[in-house]
Parts: structure tokens; sequence; C-alpha cells
């Protein structure tokens, strides 16, 4: 099982809408984020130009290099393959956050320990969809189990031409979250 | 001998600037808060000998002055306070206390069954910001300002000048049957309305509204003086 | 302080006058009655409520989850057509804006002076009774014309019906609002005169065949829905976008739709016209235009009369009756009638000039031809500074998809003295391609309700039903500035700079009372300054009703009323084949939604014997298509469902069973969706298409209903309740022209930037700017500025600058971008909440407000009077940022949620009273 989210960049309109629907979901405090969009470009000169929105969280690596640092085990990868945290055994040392190399770990002020993305667990227990993927306006992120082919991210994956699926430059982690930005709506700039 | 020019703008000043001179700038209180300007008046020229605070509060209260001045009365007289426009004194049983209300109020020294009373009187300050409104000069400007609407104006109060006073759709209805109401050429429209002129005056201290308009005792001065 | 009495007694009293912030914030809780928490949920229940979010103005269904009384969770709502299940930032953050600490919780009075920030707290019923005492005594010791109403400036506040509607209770007045003939109003009204059937605004819910994401090619003219209208129009062209659609954006700033268009057109601000003119004159030369539509369909065929500037009617030149239209007819070479809708045997010659009774006389179309003659591509690339080959581009890709394609025109032209001209120019090339009521085009018009429910009785005319409602011919022309500008009917609006005029002198006649049901005026005026100055050195009474305190309250209010966030709103949205409900999730302190305050004041008129306002409480209610007012939350809401009914659902719902049942789907979608081509429907009584609404039922890119609407009041010949009004000083002509902005970079030496504005996701109008999560993403207005630009200037990026126009200055911080043209800046109006309490309220809105810079001053748009809000000029120095502003995400903590119990509301703490009027 490997749950993750597919964002379709070509969709992606910047609006925020996942940085906010993440924040009231989890109580994520001011400053704080676990989900946070990054403006990439505009590249070239005016006015033959390119932009995208690149919203980033915790890219569910295969290999993750926070669950292999941490000195007490909270960070750690659940039966379905999520990687997590357990703020209770968390000392807030912070090597999970120096190994991630994508800096999608947040370190909670207030609780003196480390949190970031958990594809609303709570709400996909129960069949629902994270925060962020149920409210994105542009219909950009997917969720679902990568290694099953009738998910929403694998049926979507596997339409989408193999030159316009993208990764977060990929440093032995294998990150599991794909993005999708097709050549006519820009240049892939962040990783591969 | 060779005059010094003046900048242009000092000169378009002089050419507009009314005979009957303003004298003092109209304080940015008074010209911010439109519907303040007469009872400021009101108040300061009331308080030339000193009043009791409460006194000053009543003569508010049984004034007319348009609904659209909400401030509450008392509230009002501590605002000329607050500006300098009266001065404030604190009287502890007869005794003028040499202390401002807050200090009172922490006063332990007085006893609570002291018997307090305040009083206002106008300031210098005072005077100066209100004159701009005293009625007489006030209506004498509305007749030199704009001499144009001056046989209108001049209409309105003698209508008004009677005991019973005249609504404003009788008011309305005179001065159109006596056709003094302008109207723009091009259109036929109406292009000054019977408000204008109502209103200047009302706001010179010429017209007052109980229920129907009535020229005031400086209105009806006005009109002998300018006959 | 002041100290509003001396009094021991009265100190409290003292204590209590306090800044309106603070006294916002302050311990009010403990005064509020206990009421039946009919909302508030039982230990750990959760209620889930299907609403309607008006974060901004497009009313996305929204799905709200309150537990244990309070609201927790926002989400989109999957019945809603358009958003589709899917809600944006500003929706999301409703939460925090419902629990904000500095609601307004109960109605307030200013001590001292204006500025000065003291307020005192009052109940509802010394407000609505000294405001009632107010507005009766002006009418009958002043003139009802005296009184002024506004709105506008966010998603919250009062539908812009509102006022007008008041107004017509009441007997006379003015209503303006900073957008109306600066936003959304030209083109409503511009675009129906030349293809009479809709215009094309997408956030305006006007262009809704995007939902069905069968168009081929696009052209967003200055509209960005990825911003303004995120996650209805927004979502439609992503999904557009993702679909092949191609598409064409125009815009001077690189927005999220121009980064991701194929080809976009960073226009000179200010310029469109010219554009717009050389796309016209590109598809005549070329004669790519749709031809049997523009033969059949639009009056281009028609003959001109010259001195007149109407086309013949075939009884001028004796040819016909008055019906008809006079073509020239190749066959016999003379002038022919053309009867509606077409004559076979007639070969109408499309463009040519001919004598016609010794007179020269054009053919629309060679009319339209002149007017555009030199705006070829290298023209308009160089008065907009673009590239020739790009507008090619640009035409070609939108063309290439006709007629299952539309151009959607945004705010801008609407901004600037263009106005008419935009709307004019767009609705012509979409006429030209026929993109037109065909699948796929933009251009549609389907079955809806009026987007704003309470309307004026006579919004459709004269109403014989209620004639006293009703505007005589005398009271609109009276209405400031409408004579000029007669478009400003359209929304029963007033022109703002007579109206300031009026103000500061008196003629004809001065405004006296206030209501301002909007936001934050002095964000979203022109000159904001000088606006603010003029209403306060001379309106007498001044009242606001909004959320919470802005600068309109602090600048120039003399009563506060506080109104509700839209959780705890009511009201009904269309959303097409579907009714969206808005329904409270809660009610906090003594607020109210706005639409309570127009009824209670009709009410407290009514009890004083205002005889039109007690009309408006017949029981039964003359014409029940309106309704009357409403004296009460269940009247009100009772009413709602009503209108329901009556427009689209026909059940009989009662407000609790519309409430349980909404969203509602009152027509199949299929059904809804099918509509195309109606003009070309056979009409059963008289064997004809039904045409399009105006005179010739064509669509009359020759578009003389304006002329005629200048010069009568309306397009048909009179203004709306059927009387002809006199003319406008100067005539409104028939074509679109271009002219060079008053204040332009190409001459402009002192000033020699253009600067133009524009949307970011997170914010609506002037709201929002005090939300915790919407501040921390943008907490402060970025400038747009090119490399060049920021070299020329000396500034990096994160600099402060300090930017002035002809009317005052303001500041910004420098966001270099390759995303902007050289010589342009954009920047976003905005105000600064946190400055609201210091030492100078008037910091709140000066710091960093380009509403400070803007234009109010003549020129303006002949048919609209439109003033400059965008393409005027400034210069910029750089600065520092201004003091006391807050930047950094824990710096609006303060501003974050703070719980609070149902009270109720407003509607809890006063009692209008019965309505019992002989």
């Amino acid at each position: 099982m490997r749950n993750a989210i597919v964002v379709d960049l070509d969709r992606c309109i910047g609006c925020f809408g996942c940085e906010i629907s993440c924040k009231m979901e989890n109580n994520v405090a001011l400053g704080e984020y676990w989900n946070k969009v990054i403006i990439e470009g505009p590249h070239g000169t005016f006015p033959d130009v390119e932009q995208y929105w690149l919203p980033t969280m915790c890219q569910q690596c295969e290999n993750a290099p926070c669950v292999h640092v941490c000195p007490t085990g909270a960070s750690y990868r659940n039966e379905d393959g999520v990687v997590l945290i357990d703020k209770s055994v968390c000392i807030g040392c912070k090597y999970c956050m120096m190994a991630c190399p994508y800096g999608v770990r947040n370190w909670n002020e207030e609780q003196r320990v480390v949190e970031k993305c958990t594809l609303c667990q709570h709400l996909t227990s129960q069949g629902k969809e994270p925060a962020c993927v149920h409210n994105c306006p542009g219909e950009a992120r997917f969720y679902g189990d990568l290694d099953d082919p009738n998910s929403d991210v694998s049926k979507f994956l596997a339409e989408t031409p193999a030159e316009d699926i993208h990764y977060l430059k990929n440093v032995g982690n294998n990150p599991s979250t794909a993005y999708i930005l097709s050549s006519r709506f820009g240049t892939w700039r962040n990783g591969d | 001998m060779e005059q010094t020019p003046m900048r242009e703008s000092e000169y378009q000043m002089k050419r507009r600037a009314p005979k009957h001179k303003v004298n003092v700038a109209k304080s940015p209180i008074l010209v911010a808060n439109p519907s303040y300007a007469t009872p400021a008046y009101d108040v300061v020229t009331f308080c030339e000998e000193e009043r009791l605070f409460d006194d000053a509060v009543q003569l508010l209260k049984d004034n007319t002055y348009p609904k659209t001045f909400v401030a509450a009365p008392d509230g009002f007289v501590s605002l000329m306070v607050d500006n300098d426009f009266l001065e404030m004194v604190i009287y502890v049983d007869g005794e003028r206390y040499e202390g401002t209300f807050d200090e009172l109020i922490q006063d332990e020294s007085i006893p609570l069954e002291a018997e307090i009373t305040y009083t206002v009187t106008a300031t210098d300050l005072g005077r100066e910001t209100v004159a701009p409104y005293n009625p007489a000069a006030q209506l004498k400007a509305v007749f030199e300002n704009d001499p144009a609407s001056a046989p209108v104006h001049r209409r309105v109060l003698e209508l008004c000048a009677g005991a019973e006073g005249l609504s404003r759709q009788d008011l309305e209805a005179a001065l159109k049957a006596e056709d003094l109401i302008p109207h723009d050429p091009r259109t036929g429209l109406v292009s000054i309305f019977p408000t204008y002129y109502i209103d200047n005056l009302e706001k010179a201290g010429g017209l007052v509204w109980k229920n129907a308009w009535f020229a005031t005792e400086e209105g009806r001065s006005i009109l002998a003086e300018i006959q | 302080m002041a100290q509003a009495t001396m009094s021991r007694r009265g100190f409290l009293k003292t204590a209590a006058a306090t800044g309106v912030v603070a006294a916002a914030t302050g311990a009010f809780a403990s005064n509020f009655t206990e009421f039946d928490k009919a909302l508030a949920a039982e230990q750990d229940e959760e209620i889930v409520i299907h609403t309607s979010c008006r974060a901004c103005i497009i009313d996305c269904g929204a799905v709200v989850t309150v537990r244990n009384g309070r609201v927790v969770r926002i989400e989109g709502d999957p019945g809603d057509p358009m958003n589709n299940g899917r809600m944006c930032a500003k929706g999301l953050s409703g939460i925090q804006a419902l629990y904000n600490p500095n609601r307004l919780k109960s109605p307030m009075r200013r001590v001292g002076e204006r500025g000065q920030n003291q307020w005192e707290r009052i109940t509802w019923k010394e407000a609505i009774d000294q405001i009632a005492d107010a507005m009766m005594e002006l009418y009958e010791k002043d003139d009802p014309m005296q009184l002024l109403l506004s709105c506008g400036g966010g998603g919250n506040p009062t539908r812009i019906m509102c006022p007008p509607r008041f107004l017509n209770a009441f007997g006379g007045g003015n209503f303006f609002e900073p957008g109306c003939a600066q936003c959304y109003l030209p083109r409503a009204n511009a675009f129906p005169v030349v293809n009479g059937m809709n215009d094309t605004s997408i956030a305006d819910a006007a262009v809704l065949e995007i939902f069905f994401n069968n168009s081929k090619s696009c052209v967003l003219w200055g509209t960005d829905p990825s911003q303004s209208n995120v996650a209805s129009g927004g979502r439609a062209l992503t999904q557009l976008r993702k679909s092949g659609c191609k598409t064409v954006v125009i815009d001077p700033r690189l927005t999220p739709d121009a980064a991701k268009a194929d080809v976009w057109l960073p226009v000179r601000p200010g310029t469109d016209v010219a554009l717009a003119l050389s796309w016209i004159r590109y598809i005549m030369d070329k004669k790519i235009y749709d031809e049997e539509f523009v033969m059949k369909w639009t009056n281009l065929p028609y003959l001109i009369n010259e001195e007149t500037k109407l086309t013949y009617r075939a009884d001028e030149l004796g040819l016909g009756s008055h019906d008809d239209y006079v073509v020239w007819d190749a066959k016999t070479d003379a002038p022919a009638a053309m009867p509606y809708p077409w004559d076979d045997n007639l070969e109408p010659v499309l463009d040519g000039e001919f004598e016609v009774n010794g007179k020269k006389s054009r053919t629309a179309y060679r009319a339209l031809w002149e007017a555009c003659e030199e705006f070829t591509l290298e023209k308009a690339a160089e008065i907009c500074w673009l590239d020739a080959d790009r507008i090619e581009e640009a035409i070609n890709t939108y063309a290439e998809g006709a007629p299952a394609a539309g151009i959607s025109l945004g705010v801008p032209t609407d901004q600037y003295v263009a106005a008419s001209d935009g709307p004019m120019a767009i609705a012509i090339i979409d006429i030209l391609m026929g993109c037109i009521n065909r699948p796929g085009s933009w251009v549609q018009k389907r079955p809806s309700g009026p987007a704003g429910v309470a309307q004026p009785w006579d919004n459709n005319g004269f109403n014989e039903k209620v004639p006293s409602l009703c505007v005589p011919a005398e009271q609109q022309a009276a209405k400031l500035g409408y004579i000029e500008h007669k478009g400003l009917e359209h929304w029963h609006a007033s022109h703002i700079p007579t109206i300031l005029e009026a103000v500061r002198t008196g003629k004809p006649y001065r405004p006296k009372i206030w209501v301002d049901f909007s936001g934050n005026k002095p964000i979203m005026m022109g000159n904001a300054a000088g606006f603010i100055q003029d209403m306060r050195d001379n309106i007498e009474l001044a009242v606001h009703c909004f959320m919470y305190p802005t600068t309109s309250s602090v600048e120039m209010a003399d009563i506060l009323l506080p109104t509700s966030e839209w959780l705890e709103n009511s009201y009904i949205a269309y959303r097409m084949n579907t009714l969206v409900v808005r329904q409270p999730c809660t009610h906090l302190f003594e607020s109210v939604d706005n639409h309570m305050i127009y009824g209670w004041l009709a009410k407290a008129l009514a009890d004083r014997g205002h005889k039109n306002c007690q009309l408006t409480f017949q029981d039964p209610f003359p014409d029940p298509n309106f309704g009357g007012y409403w004296k009460d939350l269940d009247g009100f809401q009772a009413w709602l469902a009503d209108q329901a009914d009556r427009k689209v659902l026909h059940k009989g719902l009662s407000w609790k069973e519309l409430c349980e049942q909404a969203p509602i789907e009152f027509m199949p979608m299929d059904e809804w969706q099918n509509n195309y081509e109606q003009f070309a429907v056979i009409n059963e009584e008289t064997g004809k298409p039904a045409g399009f609404n105006t005179s010739s039922k064509k669509c009359e890119p020759y578009a003389e209903g304006f002329t005629v609407m200048g010069r009568t009041g309306g397009r048909f010949g009179t203004d709306h309740n059927g009387n002809v009004q006199p003319p406008a000083s100067v005539d409104y002509e028939p074509l679109p022209h271009y002219e060079e902005p008053a204040e332009s970079p190409l001459t402009d030496t002192e000033y020699p930037y253009v600067l133009t504005s524009g949307r970011v996701p997170m914010f609506h109008h002037g709201t929002l700017r005090n939300v915790p999560w919407l501040r921390e993403i943008y907490p402060v207005p970025q400038c747009w500025m090119n490399p060049q630009t920021a070299a020329e200037v000396g500034v990096e990026e994160g600099d402060w600058v300090k930017i002035e126009s002809r009317r005052g200055e303001t500041h910004g911080k420098v966001l270099v971008t390759e995303g902007i043209a050289p010589g342009v800046v954009a920047q976003e109006r905005f105000w600064n909440p946190e400055l609201l309490d210091s030492e100078d309220p008037s910091l709140a809105w000066r710091a960093m407000n380009v509403n400070v810079l803007t234009k109010n001053d003549p020129p303006y748009n002949n048919v609209y009077g439109s003033y400059t809000l965008r393409g005027f000029t400034v210069k910029i120095t750089k600065s520092e940022m201004p003091e006391g502003v807050w930047t950094e995400p824990k710096d609006f903590t303060p501003w974050l949620p703070e719980y609070s119990e149902y009270t109720g509301g407003g509607y809890a703490a006063y009692d209008a009273g019965e309505a019992n009027y002989a």
C-alpha cells in the first residue's frame, strides 16, 4: 500500500486553498505550515515568461530519511505505508527536519514537537479525502493508493503521458508524491 | 512704487473673499462635524457667564436642533471642555477645587457626602472658534456670498416670518408660484432645489424647524436689515 | 479622551467611551440575554448545514459543520454544480471572520468628533429611533432626495438592489456604490445594448457555459477567475484548459490564468479599446467573421441616417413601415425596406457608402470599419506596448474555436473612462464571430432568478400594483448625475462625483443623511482622501453598518450598526439549475443581516406616519412578486422562501423545508442547458423568430441603443418607468472609440509610470484583511514592477516604495517580476486594521492604499460617468515601511478566533412591533 497525493500542476492556480484547508482541518498555528504553496517563477524575460505554483507537503518517501534518523521512533511508517509522527514520543531534536530534503516538516512551537502532513488520517479512515484534496478549487489534487490500479491517483497517472509526470529531487529517498506538469503549462524545474 | 507680485492663489482668494470677512478660520472640529456648529455656538455663548455644567446640558435639551444632531448632550458639553472651548471648574462644598476631574475621583480626602458641582465658562479660544457661527454674521454672509440667490433667501424668510410658520410643501409651492426656483435652460429641470435656500438659512440660524419652518429672531432681523 | 460627563454618577459612562476596536473587543458577552439555543448542539453533537458562502460575491454552495454550537469546519457543497464541492481560501476562512474578536457586538454611537475614535454602546432601539427620527424629519422639513445610501466593497454586505428599494419606499434619495459605474454596471448594461442578450462576466455568473466544458477557445480579457472567482469560475477554467480549450489572456499582470494561457497579451493599462478595435479590424479585413450571422442577425447591413446617427427606418424614406429597416439592395442598386427577420428576395450589400435621398449613407458595417480602420496590428502594438505578431496569434487562437468560443471582459474597462467603449468593442467581436448563443459560446441567457433577490418594486418597469413605490420622472431626473450619465439607471444609481459636488456646494441640494451598508469606503473610493473630506465636512448624520469597525466607521460615522457574517445570514442563490440556500449556522452578539436594517428603518418610519413606508407592510402585499418589507427574521426568511418559490421552485416550500432540502435542482441540467439559438426559435403568436432584445431584434454592433439612451433615458426610448427624460449634453456614440488616458505615461514627465490594480486570491474587495490565515500569506500589498523599472527607481525586491499621484501618496512593498511590463506597476488596494486604534487611525487607510492615488475628477465616461481607478500615472521613490504595520504571522495572533455563543442575534434584541396601519 502506498498512499500518497498526486498534484496536477496544469490545474493548480495558486489559490492557497490547500494551505488554508490544512490549517483549518489540523489546527496548524500561525506561521507554521504542513502544506505550503511555492511560486515557481516567473522564469524568462518579459513577456516570454513561465510560472507555475507548487504545493509542497510531505512527499511520503518510500525510503524516508526522516524515519531513518529519528532517534526515538516517533517518526514512523504505519501499516498503510503512511509516514507519520507520534507526537507523544517525539523529543523535539529536529534531526528529521534536517534530514528531510524538502523542508516540509513543521516545528510546532507551542507543543515543542515536530509535525507534518498526515494525509488527514482521521478523515481517510472514515472514507473521506484529505481536506486539501477535497477542497482544491482547481480539482488539482488526488489521493489514493498508488499500488492499487483502480485508485483515483493510479487512474489519473495512467492516463498521463510519462514525460509529464515529475517528482521533487530524488536523493535516494524515492518520493511517492507525483506532480503532473505538461509542457503546455510549463517546464518542470524542481527535480527529476 | 513696485508692488510685490502676489502669488496667483492669494490674488484669487482676494477676489473671492466675501465682503463681510470671516474672522477666524473655522475650527476643524466644527467643520468636520457639521451638525455640531450651531449647538457649539449656543453653548459657548450661553457660557459667557459661568454656568452650571448641568444647565449647559439642559440648554441643549431645551433648544431645537435638527435630529441629525445625535450626540448625547452631556457628552457634547464635555467635548467643548475637552477642546478648551469651555473651562470647567470644580467646586467641593462651594469651594473651588484646584485639581482635575481625575484627581478628584482619586482624592480620598474628599468625603463621599461632599457636594460637588461643576461649572463651565467660555474661554477665549471658545469664543473665537464659534464666532463664525454667529447667526447675524452668518446670515449676512448668506446674502453677500451668493447675491444671485438673495431674492430667494429673502422671500423664504418673509414667507416663514408668520406666527404659524410654513410647511415645507407650502413653502416650495409658494416659491414655485412666484417663479423663484432656477431651472436649467437646456433641460428645463430644476437646477437649484428649494432646500438649498432653506438649508443655508437654517445653518445660519435664520430658520428653525418645529413641525413647520419658522423664521428666527435673527432671521427677522436680517430681513429688516437688508430691505 | 473626551469626558462624557463630569458627574460622579456618570463616571462609568465615561469609562465606556473607548476606542472602537477596544470597545468592540470589550467584555460584552455577559450583557446578552439568554436564548433558546436552537442552533447550539447538545454535548458532542455535530450538525451539518448546507449553506452558501459569501466571502466573495459568487455564492458557492458550502457545507458547514457545527459542533457544540461552534462552527468548526467549512467545505464545498457537492450539490452545487458550479463549485462542485470545492471551496477556496476566502470561503474556508469564514470561521476566522465569524469569530474575529473585533466584531461589532452592538450598536454604537460616537462620542466626540469624527476621526477621534471614541464610542459608547447604545441599544438597537435607541439607534433605530434616532436614525428614523432624523430620516422622518428630513422627509418633512427638507427634501427626501437628501437621503444618501451606499453599499458595496465586499462579499457580505447588502445586495446591490437593497438601497434603491429602500429609496423607493422613502420617496426619494440617491444611491451609490464605489463599484457601480466603476464595477460591472457598465458591462451589465452595455453588452445587452449591443448583443441583446447578456454580458460576459465570469465573476458575476453571466458566463455559465464554462461549466459545460464545451468551448474550444476563449479570451479572458482583464479577468482572472483563478483569483476572483476561485472555486466556481476558476475551477471551470482549469477544467477547460486541461481539456484542450485554448485560452488567450489579456492582462497587464502575469496572473495564474495568464501563466497558463496559450497567448498572453500584457496590454498597457488604459489601452484595451485600441487593442479591441485592432481585433475588429483584423476580423473584418481578413473576412473571418461568420458571414451568415453578420448578415442575418446583426444590424451591420442596415443603412445609417448620418444626421440622426440612427439606422434608417423604412418609413423615413417612404419604403415601408416603421418596424422595417433599410438596406442597399445589390439587385436593384437602390435602398430597400428589410422586414424582420429577413427577405430572401433582397441581396443586401454589407459594406458600402451610398447616396440616399441625396445624402451620404453608409452601411453600419462601413461605419464600423471606419471606426477601427486606423487600428492595424502595428498601431495597436505601438499603443498597447505589445508585439503585433502576438496580437495576431491571439486573434487566431480565439477565432479558430468560434463559435464554441467567447470573450469574457472583466472589470478593468469599467474602471476608467472607456467604460462603455470596452464592452461595446468586445461584444462586437463575439458578434462578428457568431459566438452568440451557440453551443460553447460564452454569450448565453438561461433560466434563473435575479441575483439581487430584494429589488425595487419598479425594477422591471412601472408597477401598476404599487404605483407609489415607483420612481416618478422628476425624481429620476433629480438623481445626481443621472441626466448626463443615463447608464446609471441600470442599477438605480447616482454619479459619485456629482454627489460629492452636491455635498460640498449644496447644489442642486445637499445630501444630509448617509447610511452606508458596506465595508470600507476609503479603501474603495476614487481619491479616497478627497472623498472622506467632502463627506465628513458636510454630511450631518452618517450611519455605518458592518461586521467590524473600519476606516469608514472611524473617519466618518456617527452611529455604527453591527451586521453579521455569511455564516449567520439567510439568503438564496441561483447556481445554474440549482437553488442554493444560505441559512444561519449561528447568531452572534446583537448583529443582524443587513437586510433586517432596511426593514426596521422602514417600519420605524411607518410608525412615524410615513405613508409610503406603511404601504410596504400591507398584508397581503399587492404585488407578491416583489413582496413588501419584513420586520423580523421570520418574516424575512418567509419572504426569501416565497421568492425562491415564485421564481424557480413552484413547490410551496416553507423556509424550514427549503433549508432542509437545499441545494435543490429546479430543472434538469440538460433542459437548463439546452437553450441554444433561442433567437431563432419561432414565436407561435407572431410566426417569427424570437430574435434578440434590441429594437431591431438583431444584435446591434452599430449600437444605436446608446444614442437613444442618451437622448431619452433608455435604449428603447424611455427610462425604465416609461418616462422620456431630457437628453444628456453630449450624444452617446453608437460605435466605440479609443482615446489616450487623460494621464498618460507617453507624455507625463512628472509621473512617468502607469498604475493598475487587480485581485489576489486571498482577499475580496475591502474585506478579509483582518483574517489571520489570509493576512499571514499576504500581509502587505505587493507593488509589482519589472526589473527595469526597479533599477530606474533604485529598489530591490522587498524594499518599500512611496507611490505618488496627483491626488496623494501611499506605500507598497516591491515585488520585482518579469510578469509585468517595464513602466507599468500593479498594486492591490489594501488597508491595515491594526492601525485603526493607533494614535492616528487615518493611517489605516493611508499607509498602503492605492485608492489614495486614484482619480475622481473629469474626464468621465459619457454613458456611466465612470472615473479612473486604473491606468493613471504615478511616480515612485524608495521609502520605508510605514510604522505599526503587522507583517509577521504571529503579529496576527490578537485576531485569532474568539469563540462566542449563540445569542439569537440582534433579532432577539429588538422588537419592531406590530404593523397595523389604517
